[in-house]
């Protein structure tokens, strides 16, 4: 063995204050190798990747690439060793063309300062057909699908001459065949001799693609497995520390009730202005549990806050039941956290209240309407206490939590501040869930849904929306998929996660 | 450190630093800053009418301060102050004169007048704010040069103007106002009135609106995130109007305290910069109606005593300087933040050192 | 027809100081800085390049002047706002109070006024067919600004440090100093603006500049859409009404039955109604960049 290692990480650390996100985690990898990085969300696989692409600068320890020691001050520097990023949250220019992203930074020139398009677009075209797909250089960003944005990170960073290329949860976005898709194109990145790390927790993807797997938990390297050795079930339990995995089962409700919801041929646009229902069919009962499942943009969010009554009905009918109707029967998770479902300067105890200051329960009798200080301390400590909020003082500002505890505050507070808890409030009706347990660790993601299925056992109908197939088969009582703007099918819970997958992607293909 | 003790801190220091740079800046220019200062201090607080004069700016500030203060808790920027005020001014003086009634109802209905006369403005920005999305910024300063010409330079010359002057003479204005609507004052020698005590009641009334009752409550969260609000079923555009009228509102009253106060009409020649220094007493004010009072006490006592600076040749204007030089180390807040963090640090530490435990970890060093 | 040609050239002599401002606007604004300070940035420009050309005799050494002193105060702006990361809007609005006392205090301490400096006449600058060479500058500049934007390297990671700093700053872009760079320029552009007012266009400094031309060229930026030639076309339309009202106020008859209206207050106040009347009617909801008045934290969680 001659060659030095693509990629090394020798006793990286890294500490936020009074958070060590990252504690001396050493790793190998060689040219062309495939190697998986996979850990519960805060594990430090983000921390870890972003120390080796510069974005972050390790507390103590070092990044090698080739052999050589590198000071990654900036992702410059990565780049200029060699190291891309294709990141999770895609870092794209929105009203920029596809061939403007990926040459930004390193821009074709023609007498200094001119940009040099053509060039730029010639590029994009000739590295995209020598990983086997079609782009279209001169698109704008912002019109191209979730699939084709992607592609794009993946030219940016092997334009600027990557030989390792760190994927942050690549297939976090992708329906299941778009996501086989990306494997391959993966494969075909090492057999050109790229290297690979997969930052991921999709283990199944994860073992049918990489050659090691290296399994992060709070913040330290607990293993690094072969991949032919090992299986997701044991990767999990080292992932969690040897508790078992909540057992991925639907629960036995209540039999269905009274029908909470009605949409017929229901229409809307979303914000662009584009057609995202386009005639939804579908009925929401008391005592079930509704999972929706499909590619992210395929109108769950629009329907979500159709339901909620945050967007206007264009077309077909949306009935509620009267008891739906009252105020406070509605409880919404939304699927922005910091941007509808929180007011980050305000306290915990303040953004406990927000949508319910008005309830008997938490205002003072008299003329004016005064706030029920007490009341609301009380309330706050309850729900604290009962979603393990951290740190546990209602004082804080909510914009000082981390987005796991910014979440718990919002499912607390829609979940649980309703009677009996919150006396002189309506009863929930219906609760209309996105993405509820999103950034949160295993312990807190089952008390999420057991709080939803309280709500379900205590008459509300619930709607959950969720891109992760496993939630969708562990807390549906039945499943439904949305594509292209419609309801195309129900399925008992418990489905196939393979029929889910192809009814999410043929009805995108009929659209 | 709390919270509420460590923005107190900040503004201090923000004031502190602007006057440590204003006098450096006048040593620059060769005048005695020693006895500058020295001046501005006797002519603010060296006398019982010093203390009158101090007095009754900080009442006005305090009104303008408010005004600006309540517009920020929801959000917006209302840089209209100046023009809300004037048209409460106007309205003040208006009613003023064209009534006569006992002095305890006729205040108030002067005073009435001139919050009405300034929400007005207000209100025509929320309008457009809320309906057309035209940034309130943009709008109520076009506002207030729409208000501020349309004041002075017809109506008060024009229809409004009083009746004895000639149309040349403009630097009469309005006609004196009826003596029953003249703020009563305390005491011979001062004038000190009752501005005074109703700019301090308005500033509680305007902290229990807001830390106390729903209604403020709903105007906070609009002012934090106000997609969340609206996602809360909280009325957004209402809880906008709302605000934006008791901004004008507050702004014309401290007009109305000007006019009915000292000035006792409208005069010809009354661009006096009290809604400009609002923004900067809610700025260093952090926007807490309390933070309020005690910066237009001390910018009320920087103007009154701001007249001294010509005996040392400088232009009263100078506090202006002040104030935006403030308001900009304010709105800075991470060096001052990052200093009064580490003589935190290092009281913490000699306080554990004395107790003998070890000292605790080092925060924000990483 | 010897109207329009006489409106049309108070429009080229008003124009420069809303077209520079504005295009000062549009170019910190699409770096992704709110630049609230036009109007203390083009005061201070205004005066320094009277007293500048004043002292020295030489209108160019004036425009000089003005530049450095827009541009020194944008560096207080930048500083403040992307090092210090603080709100933009009150940096802009504490500059603007600053420029109000600084050149008051300094008008005091040169000329010994406070109302207009009391110079005769300040040194001008050659005219080229019988317009200054703001003009020119002024016709220019839009032009080569959208140029600048859409066909240049620096001009592409402009727009998209306004627009996505962070994605920019992954590629390697230097976010701070493309602000800098951008918010520097937009001073100097204030400046240069500030400066036709006081040694172009009135001869003289008078205490009241820029009197709302800054906020106006604001509206000029909104009104075009933060982009260079809106921005420009947005401007001539606001000159055109001040030259307008100009026109109608030295034609009304200084007594009589007309005069006696005392309509001078609603005249002035028109062009202002107007800009707002546009801004309510035409632009709709205008769409600023993604990441105008957004300070730029690196360590963020993105």
């Amino acid at each position: 063995m001659g060659d030095p290692p693509a990629l090394e990480l020798i006793g990286l650390t890294k500490i936020f204050g009074d958070t060590s996100a990252c504690v001396d985690v050493s790793l190998s990898v060689g040219r062309g190798e495939v190697v998986a990085v996979v850990g519960e969300n805060g594990a430090g696989k983000s921390t870890l990747m972003n120390m080796a692409y510069g974005l972050y600068r390790p507390t103590r320890g070092q990044v090698k690439v080739a052999g050589r020691a590198l000071d990654l001050g900036s992702p410059r520097d990565a780049i200029a060793a060699g190291v891309g990023m294709v990141h999770q949250h895609f870092m794209q220019v929105a009203p920029l063309t596809v061939a403007e992203n990926v040459a930004l930074g390193a821009e074709p020139r023609r007498r200094g300062l001119l940009f040099d398009r053509r060039e730029a677009e010639r590029a994009v075209s000739e590295l995209a057909a020598r990983l086997g797909f079609a782009i279209d250089p001169r698109a704008i960003v912002a019109d191209c699908s979730v699939a084709t944005q992607q592609r794009v990170e993946i030219l940016k960073v092997l334009y600027r001459g990557a030989e390792v290329l760190i994927l942050d949860e690549p297939t976090a976005v992708l329906a299941p065949a778009e996501a086989h898709a990306l494997l391959d194109t993966v494969r075909a990145l090492a057999a050109e001799g790229k290297t690979c790390v997969l930052v991921s927790h999709k283990l199944r993807e994860v073992l049918a693609v990489a050659a090691r797997v290296a399994v992060m938990r709070r913040g330290k390297l607990v293993a690094i497995k072969e991949a032919k050795e090992t299986d997701a079930g044991e990767l999990a339990e080292l992932m969690v520390g040897g508790g078992a995995r909540a057992a991925a089962q639907a629960g036995v409700g209540a039999a269905r009730g009274e029908r909470i919801a009605a949409l017929r041929g229901v229409r809307a646009k979303s914000d662009r202005g584009v057609v995202a229902l386009d005639g939804v069919d579908l009925e929401l009962f008391a005592g079930e549990i509704t999972a929706v499942a499909g590619v992210d943009g395929n109108g769950q969010t629009e329907l979500a806050e159709v339901l909620t009554g945050l967007r206007p009905v264009d077309g077909g009918a949306l009935d509620l039941a009267p008891s739906a109707r009252a105020a406070g029967a509605i409880a919404h998770v939304p699927e922005d956290r910091q941007r509808r479902g929180l007011c980050l300067p305000l306290t915990v105890e303040e953004n406990l209240a927000l949508g319910r200051q008005r309830a008997k329960g938490l205002v003072k009798d008299g003329a004016v309407l005064r706030v029920d200080g007490p009341a609301r301390a009380r309330l706050a400590a309850e729900l604290i206490e009962a979603l393990d909020v951290r740190p546990r003082d209602p004082h804080l500002a909510a914009a000082s939590l981390s987005g796991g505890n910014q979440q718990k505050v919002i499912v607390a507070r829609e979940l649980l501040a309703a009677p009996p808890r919150l006396p002189g409030s309506a009863p929930l009706r219906l609760v209309v869930a996105v993405q509820p347990t999103r950034g949160l660790d295993l312990g807190a993601i089952a008390n999420v849904h057991a709080r939803l299925r309280e709500a379900r056992d205590a008459g509300a109908a619930v709607l959950v929306v969720s891109l992760d197939l496993d939630e969708i088969r562990a807390i549906g009582d039945r499943i439904v998929v949305m594509a292209a703007g419609k309801v195309v099918c129900e399925l008992p819970a418990g489905a196939e996660e393979a029929v889910i997958g192809h009814h999410m992607l043929a009805g995108e293909a009929h659209a | 450190m709390s919270a509420g003790a460590r923005t107190l801190a900040l503004s201090a220091a923000a004031m502190l630093s602007a006057l440590a740079v204003g006098f450096v800046a006048i040593l620059l220019t060769g005048k005695d800053a020693a006895e500058g200062y020295a001046g501005v201090l006797d002519g603010s607080f060296g006398s019982f009418e010093a203390v009158g004069e101090t007095s009754v700016k900080a009442a006005v500030l305090t009104c303008t301060g408010l005004s600006v203060g309540i517009a920020f808790v929801v959000g917006l920027f209302n840089i209209g102050a100046e023009g809300q005020f004037i048209a409460g001014a106007l309205a003040a003086a208006v009613v003023g004169r064209a009534l006569h009634l006992p002095t305890a109802l006729h205040v108030p209905l002067s005073l009435l007048a001139a919050a009405a006369g300034g929400a007005l403005p207000a209100l025509a920005a929320a309008w457009l704010k809320v309906r057309r999305g035209v940034h309130e910024v943009i709008s109520t300063i076009m506002l207030n040069w729409v208000v501020i010409y349309t004041v002075q330079d017809w109506l008060v010359v024009g229809p409004l103007r009083a009746p004895s002057s000639s149309a040349e003479v403009s630097a009469s204005g309005t006609a004196q106002i009826d003596v029953t609507a003249e703020l009563p004052r305390f005491f011979e020698d001062s004038r000190l009135d009752v501005g005074l005590p109703i700019a301090v009641v308005l500033a509680v009334f305007a902290w229990f609106l807001l830390s106390r009752t729903v209604l403020g409550y709903e105007m906070r969260a609009v002012g934090a995130n106000i997609e969340a609000a609206r996602a809360a079923k909280i009325p957004v555009a209402r809880r906008l109007y709302l605000a934006m009228a008791l901004s004008g509102a507050f702004a014309g009253l401290g007009g109305a305290f000007l006019i009915l106060g000292t000035e006792h009409h409208y005069p010809g020649v009354f661009r006096t910069g009290y809604g400009f220094d609002g923004i900067a007493v809610a700025l260093v004010g952090s926007s807490h109606p309390l933070g309020v009072l005690v910066a237009a006490a001390c910018f009320g006592a920087l103007r009154a005593g701001a007249t001294r600076l010509q005996l040392v040749g400088i232009h009263p204007s100078f506090a202006e300087l002040i104030q935006g030089l403030a308001v900009l180390f304010v709105a800075t807040r991470a060096p001052f933040a990052a200093v009064l963090d580490r003589a935190a640090r290092a009281l913490e530490r000699a306080r554990s050192a004395r107790r003998g435990a070890a000292p605790p970890a080092r925060k924000g060093d990483a | 027809m010897i109207l329009a040609l006489s409106i049309l050239r108070s429009i080229l002599d008003f124009a420069p100081p809303l077209v520079l401002a504005a295009l000062g606007g549009v170019i910190s604004e699409r770096a992704g800085v709110v630049n609230i300070g036009l109007e203390g940035m083009m005061r201070v420009g205004a005066f320094f390049a009277c007293w500048a050309s004043f002292a020295w005799g030489s209108a160019w050494i004036g425009a000089a002047a003005g530049i450095a002193a827009g541009t020194a105060f944008a560096a207080a702006h930048a500083l403040v706002s992307i090092h210090g990361r603080a709100d933009q809007v009150v940096s802009g609005i504490a500059l603007n109070l600053i420029a109000l006392g600084l050149v008051t205090f300094l008008l005091e301490a040169v000329f010994g006024t406070t109302g207009t400096a009391p110079v005769e006449t300040l040194p001008e600058l050659p005219s080229l067919l019988g317009r200054s060479p703001y003009t020119y500058v002024a016709l220019v500049a839009p032009f080569a600004v959208h140029g600048w934007l859409h066909l240049t390297v620096p001009g592409l990671r402009l727009r998209a440090v306004g627009e996505h700093p962070h994605a920019a700053a992954t590629l390697g872009v230097s976010v701070a100093r493309v602000r800098w760079a951008a918010v520097l320029a937009g001073g100097a552009l204030a400046g240069l603006g500030g400066s036709s007012l006081s040694i172009a266009i009135l001869h003289r400094f008078d205490n009241k500049m820029p009197a709302g031309l800054g906020f106006m060229a604001l509206a000029a930026v909104v009104f075009g859409k933060w982009t260079p030639l809106g921005a420009f076309f947005a401007s001539l339309f606001f000159a055109l009404a001040n030259a307008g009202v100009d026109a109608v106020r030295s034609a009304m008859p200084p007594s009589g039955p007309l005069a006696d209206l005392h309509l001078d207050g609603i005249l002035l106040a028109a062009p202002y109604l107007l800009t707002l009347a546009l801004l309510a009617g035409f632009v709709g909801r205008a769409v600023p960049p993604a990441a105008d008045g957004v300070p730029y934290d690196p360590e963020a969680k993105h």
